[in-house]
């Protein structure tokens, strides 16, 4: 394998670490109070992730990548809980999204060529500038 | 205040330092967390205006919900761009080696050091786990 793969690897292997590390922080968090009723809207933290969740789909568009914390038990760890404090599929494996998927999704328009929502004029790397009509 | 304290360490963590150093780096694009940008994405999430509308900065529970948004899409991002880093094509992104490396590997061991001791001190965590 050439030494700058191999690094790549490694900074996209330490990366996924720390990422995993915060959201699975903030999962463990809200999982102890999924029953809190969120004021005002009457609503608990279970629904809220889970919305959040389907949204993220939705705009991903690419099928069920993505869960809150309340499942049904089917979808649960090897079918047998609903509480869902990780995310992942059937084998427990985190699910996996293109850069396009991660674009139409941090941008809020579900098209990975129209900015907006986190990233008003779209991102700035080379990736992100190539789905942009209008790059400067 | 637990709350606050977990969320101050994970702001401290320079890896963007680690990428910038690596990979040459690009102008931080333009970002929008303002709390009405963080509003709508829960607007969208529920199909309809929430009133008042959801202020991410208005307590801890709503911090976290709003921190929620984000880290599971960044995780997937990594685990598709993988298998990319093979294809000679990206090549021109690709950095040289460099010692920064070290760094990240013992930022993501304290992470989960850090998730041990939370899971260890919220032991109420598991309770009805099993249902």
């Amino acid at each position: 394998m050439h030494a700058h793969i191999a690094f790549s690897w490694q900074l996209v292997a330490g990366l996924l670490g720390v990422e995993s590390g915060q959201d699975a922080v903030i999962r463990a968090f809200l999982y102890e109070r999924k029953e809190e009723v969120v004021k005002p809207y009457g609503v608990t933290v279970g629904e809220f992730t889970d919305r959040i969740s389907k949204l993220r789909n939705k705009l991903g568009n690419e099928g069920l990548k993505d869960e809150g914390l309340v499942v049904r038990r089917a979808k649960g760890a090897e079918g047998r809980v609903n509480g869902n404090i990780l995310a992942g599929d059937k084998f427990s494996l985190a699910y996996s999204r293109s850069a396009e998927e991660i674009l139409r999704i941090v941008y809020g328009t579900g098209d990975e060529h129209v900015p907006g929502g986190f990233y008003p004029v779209g991102g700035k790397g080379d990736i992100a500038r190539s789905f942009l009509k209008h790059t400067s | 205040m637990t709350g606050k304290i977990i969320i101050s360490q994970l702001l401290l963590y320079p890896n963007c330092r680690a990428i910038r150093s690596a990979v040459e780096g690009f102008p931080r694009p333009l970002l929008n967390l303002s709390a009405a940008s963080f509003g709508k994405v829960m607007d969208e999430a529920f199909g309809k205006r929430l009133v008042p509308t959801f202020d991410p900065y208005a307590n801890t529970l709503n911090f976290y919900l709003a921190s929620y948004v984000i880290p599971y899409v960044g995780l997937t991002g990594y685990v598709g761009i993988s298998p990319l880093l093979q294809n000679p094509s990206f090549k021109r992104v690709n950095p040289k080696p460099k010692p920064k490396l070290i760094s990240l590997y013992i930022c993501e061991l304290s992470v989960s050091h850090m998730c041990m001791h939370i899971l260890h001190f919220h032991g109420s965590l598991w309770q009805g786990f099993w249902e």
